[in-house]
C-alpha cells in the first residue's frame, strides 16, 4: 500500500523535475535525487504480504460487571523478517481498558511472537472481539500493507446478582420434592397446619397432650397428633419486562440494568433454595429459559440475562401476548418491571388463572426524578404519577398480588423484605370485584 | 537526532543564503527551521508540521539555488531537512503507539537505511549538480516523459504485485 507519505514524496519528485525542465535548471533537478533515492530505498525495502497468525484467550468467558477479564493476542510471523509490524486490538464499545496495552509496534523476525496483554472491564452484554488489523512497514515507513487476522472471540458480562435473603412465598401448587416453601398439605414439616386423630405409625412427640386432655376430659378417649405442613419445591417463573417503554434512561444510566440486576439476584435466591425457575425475557421478542434446577440452570439464565437488551416489537407492545403456558399452571411468577399503567389488568389475569404473582417494580418515578430539578412542576408531575402508580399497585395488592415497589437507591434485599413482611403471601382464593 | 539534522538543515541553508548574499534568506531559514521544530510540541499537528517543515525546507533549497546560492549546499540543505523529517517521522510512529518493543532494533533499522538512501541520494544529486550537459527542447521533454514513465511504471508493478 502507498502511504500519503510516498505519494506526497513522489510529488514533491514530479514538481521538481518539472520545476528544473521548466527553468531548464540542472540543480532544482538534482535537488529531487535525494527525494528519489530515499523513495526508491522505500519501495526495495517495502514489505512482503505478511503470512502471520494469531490467537486471542480470554482469561475468563464470562464475567461479572466489573470484573476484570484479562486478554491475551498473540501474533506470529510464519513468514519473511518484517522491520515494523503495528498490531492493533479493536476493543468492542462498553469496554474501559484497565490495565495494559491494545497497540504494539515491533520488529517481528520469521517465527517469532508478539504478545499483547490487557485487561479490561465491561458493562453488561454480549461482546464480540473481531479481528486484529496489523500494519506491516518497512523500515523507511513509508509503504506499508495492512491485514486483519481473524480471530474471534466472545465474553459475556453478565448482571451483577446481589445476594437476597431467604423470600417468602406460597405458590399454589408445589413440586413432589422437599424444600422449603410451605406446600399447604399436611405431613412432616416445621410449621403448624392442624389436628387430627392419631394414627397408627404417628410419632409419639407429634401427639398434642393438651388437647388430648381436654378431648378426654369430654369424651374419655381421643389420642389427637399435630399435623405439619410439607415444605417442598417450587416452579417460579421470572418474567423480566424488556419492553422499550420500559427502559427509562436518564444521565445516570438505564433502569432496565436495575430490572436486569434484579432478575438475576432472584434467580440465584430461587436457585440456591433449590426451586426449579425459569425465565422469560418480554420486549423486542420473546427469549427465555425453559425452568430448570441447579447450577447449570443458573448459568443458562444469566447467560440470558447477560445478553438481554430492551427493544420494540408492535407484537408486544403491552402485556396481552405474555405466553403465560410457558409456566407450569398455578406455579409463582415473578414479574420484574416497573410497571406501565397498561400491565396492571393482565397481571390481574394471571392471578385469576391461579398463579401466584409477585412484582418487584423498581420505581421509574423515583428514578427519573433524581434527573430533574426540585421545582414546583416537577413535584406535581410526580405527585400525580405516583397517585396513579400507587393505585394500580392498590389494585393488584387487592388481587393478592405481592408488590415490591423497589426505589433502585436503596438495596433490593431490604427493600423485598420490608415489602413482603406488610404483606404476607395470601391463603386466600382470589376474588376479583367487577 | 531530529535536532541534530534541523541544525544541520538550517546552517547549511544558511550558509547557502550568506554566500549568495541573500540575508532575508538567512532570517527566513531561521524563521522556518525553528516554527518546524517548535511545531512538534503541539501533538496534533505533528505530522501536519512534519510534512510542513519539509516542503517549506525544500522551498528555500529551490529559492536559494534560483538566487544563485551554491547548489552543492542547497541539495545538501535539502537531503538533511528528508534526513530530519524522515526522523520525525519515526519518531512521531514510535509516540502514536502505546507499547513500541525492540526500540534499539528498529531504531538502528531506520537509521542505517534513512542514512544509506540519503547519503546515495546526496552523492548523486551531487553528481548531477556538477555534470553539465546541453538539452535541447525534446531532450528535455523526452527526459522528463521517460523519467515519469519510468516512476508511474514502477509504481503500477508494485500495485499489481498487491
Amino acid at each position: 500500500m502507498i502511504t500519503g507519505k510516498a505519494a506526497g514524496l513522489f510529488a514533491g519528485v514530479i514538481v521538481l523535475v518539472l520545476f528544473g525542465l521548466a527553468g531548464l535548471n540542472s540543480a532544482v533537478i538534482a535537488l529531487a535525487i535525494p527525494l528519489l533515492v530515499y523513495l526508491a530505498a522505500g519501495f526495495w525495502l517495502r514489505p512482503a504480504p505478511p503470512h502471520l497468525t494469531g490467537s486471542r484467550a480470554l482469561s475468563v468467558e464470562r464475567a461479572i460487571v466489573g470484573q476484570p477479564v484479562t486478554i491475551t493476542l498473540k501474533v506470529t510471523n510464519a513468514g519473511a523478517p518484517i522491520a515494523e509490524v503495528l498490531i492493533e486490538e479493536s476493543v468492542p464499545a462498553g469496554f474501559e481498558v484497565i490495565d495494559g496495552e491494545t497497540r504494539l509496534l515491533t520488529p517481528l523476525a520469521t517465527n517469532e511472537t508478539a504478545t499483547l496483554e490487557y485487561t479490561i472491564r465491561g458493562t453488561r452484554g454480549l461482546y464480540r472481539f473481531s479481528g486484529v488489523q496489523i500494519t506491516a512497514s518497512s523500515a523507511l515507513g513509508i509503504f506499508s500493507r495492512r491485514s486483519a487476522l481473524a480471530s474471534d472471540n466472545q465474553l459475556l458480562i453478565q448482571p451483577e446478582a446481589a445476594r437476597l435473603r431467604a423470600i417468602t412465598i406460597r405458590p399454589p401448587r408445589t413440586r413432589g420434592f422437599a424444600g422449603p416453601i410451605p406446600s399447604r398439605q399436611g405431613g412432616s414439616g416445621v410449621d403448624f397446619l392442624g389436628l387430627r386423630e392419631y394414627q397408627m405409625g404417628d410419632r409419639l412427640r407429634w401427639v398434642n397432650w393438651r388437647v388430648t386432655a381436654r378431648a378426654m376430659e369430654r369424651t374419655t378417649h381421643g389420642v389427637f397428633t399435630n399435623v405439619f405442613e410439607q415444605e417442598r419445591l417450587a416452579d417460579i417463573g421470572i418474567i423480566l419486562d424488556a419492553r422499550q417503554t420500559s427502559d427509562l434512561r436518564t444521565s445516570e444510566g438505564a433502569l432496565f440494568e436495575y430490572s436486569n440486576r434484579a432478575a438475576a439476584a432472584l434467580t440465584e435466591s430461587f436457585l440456591d433454595a433449590g426451586n426449579r425457575v425459569g425465565l422469560l425475557i418480554y420486549g423486542s421478542g420473546i427469549d427465555g429459559v425453559f425452568p430448570g434446577y441447579g447450577r447449570m440452570q443458573r448459568d443458562r439464565i444469566l447467560r440470558a440475562l447477560g445478553r438481554a437488551v430492551a427493544g420494540h416489537h408492535f407484537v408486544f407492545e403491552t402485556l396481552r401476548n405474555l405466553p403465560t403456558r410457558f409456566f407450569p399452571a398455578q406455579s409463582q411468577i415473578i414479574f420484574v418491571s416497573p410497571v406501565g399503567s397498561d400491565d396492571p389488568p393482565t397481571l390481574l389475569q394471571l392471578r385469576a388463572q391461579g398463579y401466584a404473582v409477585m412484582v418487584v417494580s423498581p420505581n421509574p418515578i423515583a428514578y427519573e426524578a433524581r434527573a430533574f430539578a426540585d421545582d414546583y412542576i416537577a413535584r406535581s408531575a410526580r405527585r400525580i404519577a405516583d397517585a396513579e402508580r400507587s393505585f394500580n399497585f392498590q389494585q393488584m395488592r387487592r388481587a393478592g398480588i405481592q408488590v415490591v415497589d423497589w426505589d433502585v437507591a436503596l438495596p433490593l434485599d431490604a427493600v423485598i423484605h420490608e415489602a413482603l413482611a406488610r404483606q404476607p403471601a395470601s391463603r386466600r382464593p382470589l376474588v376479583i370485584n367487577r | 537526532m531530529v535536532i541534530a539534522c534541523a541544525i544541520v538543515t538550517l546552517a547549511l541553508l544558511a550558509l547557502g543564503f550568506a554566500l549568495s548574499g541573500t540575508w532575508l534568506g538567512v532570517a527566513l531559514a531561521a524563521g522556518v527551521v525553528s516554527a518546524w521544530l517548535l511545531g512538534l510540541r503541539y501533538k496534533q499537528f505533528n505530522d501536519a508540521f512534519a510534512d510542513i517543515g519539509l516542503i517549506c525546507a525544500f522551498a528555500l533549497a529551490v529559492a536559494g539555488i534560483l538566487m544563485r546560492a551554491p547548489a552543492l549546499v542547497m541539495i545538501a540543505a535539502g537531503t538533511a531537512a528528508l534526513l530530519c523529517w524522515s526522523f520525525m517521522r519515526f519518531e512521531l510512529r514510535m509516540a502514536a503507539v502505546q507499547r513500541v518493543d525492540h526500540v534499539e532494533v528498529m531504531t538502528r533499522g531506520h537509521l542505517r537505511w534513512a542514512l544509506t538512501a540519503s547519503a546515495i541520494g546526496l552523492a548523486l544529486a551531487g553528481l548531477a549538480a556538477l555534470v553539465r550537459t546541453d538539452f535541447t527542447f525534446a531532450g528535455v521533454f523526452f527526459t522528463g516523459l521517460f523519467v515519469t514513465l519510468l516512476l508511474s511504471a514502477v509504481i503500477g508493478r508494485w500495485r499489481g504485485e498487491k
